[in-house]
């Protein structure tokens, strides 16, 4: 005499409750794969010399071509575009430089060039009333006028 | 005479050894900056140069006199300052430059007592005040003619052009050393030696003893303390109140002292001869709170190369001093550079805190603040001078006494 096994599964059933077990996990990986950094290795891409320039430690010239300051550091905000440069301007043999931030905007940037590749559009006597760079303080950096047009050297403002 | 082109030799060595001198200050941070070095490694790199520095006062000075032939070890002082630069032209990487700052500040450590040393043995003690004052005369034209060419070259040349003229113009200071006569020096080399008593850590504790040593090292330290932040603060205020002059004024406020320096330092020495080291070392204190309150009011430009003038005082006669004052307080004893070691020590520990100290005075409340607090330290030093120094010209008679108080 046959007794039904009480605990055997109806195949039909079985087939569902499998596919079922594959396919629901599915859209909670592909989310976390989506979250969670990829594991493909490093794409190796070229940018064209010439295009770019390194800047720390590279001098800036002024309005009139000479040296004036060395750029120390620069400041980005949190979608990584540059809001300022910290600069060590002025000094003679070491002497007197002054850690000053100024506006991004203040500065141009030729890559192809050697010497002069980083321009600051103000002269010293626009910068006289800027503070030194506090890195723990209020952060204040000298800015160019808005209405001044781009190649005329702007007035030095807080 | 034939002594006289053994005291130009000197003259020449002094010279030559303050422009090599002058290639290792401040610009090398402006250097290691344009080799794209990050603000920290900038940083590490020079303390650990002050380190050295300061470590090896002391035993170098110690070296010095444990060394019968004073002219070699200024040979290989000035070998070791060539490699130094040598290093930092040619080879800006982290390790060499660290070797190079700990070589140039154990080599520093040696010279100066060194030169000091041969310019005793040159003319004995009647007469070394003016001797050294013609030394402090002879540095200080060297240091600023340095200074002006080693900014041009920094300029219009390359920042590593600056260590290789450095690097050359040791072979001048070797040659002036080559042209001393080693018969003006023999008589009282060797009586340096016969006369040398306890060396090494128990020669130091007996110097250490010494009231006088105390007090002209505390003045040493307090004098580093109140000046060697003026200039660079100074320096910071040209920068940012001259405008488009400021690199003269800043040029204007190294070179101003320096004439002066070279002006007074032989008077400076004849004064400490006839008149004592009490007045002289009154004298070079006594300008220093002076030049802080000046520094702090003073905004116009060619009033603070003016006030930075009366730095060339104190220099003077601290650059007299420094070697007067060991000749006279180790007489009879072999520890004339330990002595100077003794004092190199306290102004490199005063240096250190002026310079700390007032950056973050200047930081937090501004620069007027930071030098009335320099001022401050140079009136202690006055304080300290007036009641605890005592005078320690030799009479001539007297040849066992070292010192007797004022």
């Amino acid at each position: 005499m046959r007794v039904a096994m009480p605990d055997a599964v109806p195949p039909r059933r079985r087939a569902a409750v499998l596919w079922l077990a594959v396919i629901a996990p599915l859209p909670w990986a592909v989310g976390a794969a989506a979250q969670a950094p990829t594991t493909a290795p490093a794409l190796n891409e070229t940018i064209p010399a010439g295009s770019v320039l390194r800047l720390l430690g590279r001098d800036v010239t002024g309005p009139k071509g000479e040296v004036v300051a060395q750029v120390m550091n620069v400041l980005v905000n949190a979608a990584g575009q540059p809001q300022a440069a910290v600069l060590d301007y002025g000094g003679f043999l070491g002497v007197g430089k002054r850690r000053i931030a100024v506006a991004w905007r203040a500065l141009r940037f030729a890559p192809d060039q050697q010497t002069g590749a980083i321009t600051l559009g103000f002269g010293p006597d626009q910068l006289k009333a800027v503070p030194e760079f506090k890195p723990d303080g209020p952060l204040i950096v000298a800015a160019p006028a808005e209405s001044s047009p781009p190649d005329a050297p702007p007035p030095a403002q807080d | 005479m034939a002594r006289r082109g053994s005291e130009r030799g000197l003259d020449w060595l002094n010279f030559f050894v303050a422009d090599v001198q002058t290639g290792f200050g401040p610009f090398i941070a402006v250097y290691l900056a344009a080799q794209e070095w990050t603000e920290v490694q900038i940083g590490l790199a020079l303390s650990v140069g002050t380190f050295a520095a300061m470590v090896s006062q002391v035993p170098a000075g110690a070296l010095v006199d444990a060394l019968p032939h004073k002219r070699l070890a200024a040979l290989a002082a000035l070998v070791s300052l060539a490699l130094s630069a040598l290093l930092l032209a040619a080879w800006p990487a982290t390790l060499p430059v660290l070797l190079a700052e700990v070589l140039h500040g154990f080599a520093s450590c040696v010279l100066a007592p060194a030169v000091a040393a041969i310019s005793l043995m040159l003319v004995g003690r009647d007469g070394l005040g003016p001797r050294l004052g013609r030394n402090a005369r002879y540095r200080a034209l060297g240091n600023g003619l340095a200074a002006g060419l080693m900014g041009a070259v920094g300029t219009w040349v390359s920042g590593a052009a600056v260590f290789w003229l450095t690097a050359a113009l040791t072979l001048p200071a070797m040659a002036a050393l080559a042209n001393m006569r080693a018969a003006d020096l023999a008589p009282r080399e060797a009586a340096s030696q016969v006369a040398g008593e306890a060396p090494g850590l128990s020669g130091l504790r007996d110097l250490l003893r010494d009231r006088g040593v105390l007090v002209f090292a505390g003045c040493c330290a307090l004098f580093a303390l109140s000046n060697a932040a003026m200039l660079p603060l100074a320096g910071t205020q040209a920068t940012a109140r001259s405008g488009t002059i400021a690199n003269l004024v800043i040029a204007a406020c190294i070179v101003a002292p320096q004439l002066v320096v070279a002006a007074l330092s032989p008077g400076i020495g004849r004064l400490a001869e006839r008149h004592g080291r009490r007045l002289v070392l009154l004298l070079g204190l006594g300008a220093l709170p002076v030049r802080g309150l000046l520094l702090a009011v003073v905004e116009n430009p060619v009033g603070l190369v003016l006030v930075q003038a009366l730095d060339g005082i104190g220099a003077a006669v601290f650059g007299v001093l420094i070697p007067l004052l060991a000749a006279d307080l180790t007489r009879g004893t072999n520890r004339f550079n330990t002595c100077m070691g003794v004092f190199g020590l306290a102004s490199g520990i005063g240096a250190t805190f002026s310079t700390t100290v007032a950056g973050l005075l200047a930081a937090e409340f501004g620069a007027s603040v930071a030098f009335a607090a320099l001022a401050g330290a140079g009136l202690a030093a006055v304080a300290l001078a007036w009641l605890a120094m005592p005078e320690t010209t030799p009479f001539p008679q007297d040849a066992p006494d070292r010192h007797v108080d004022a």
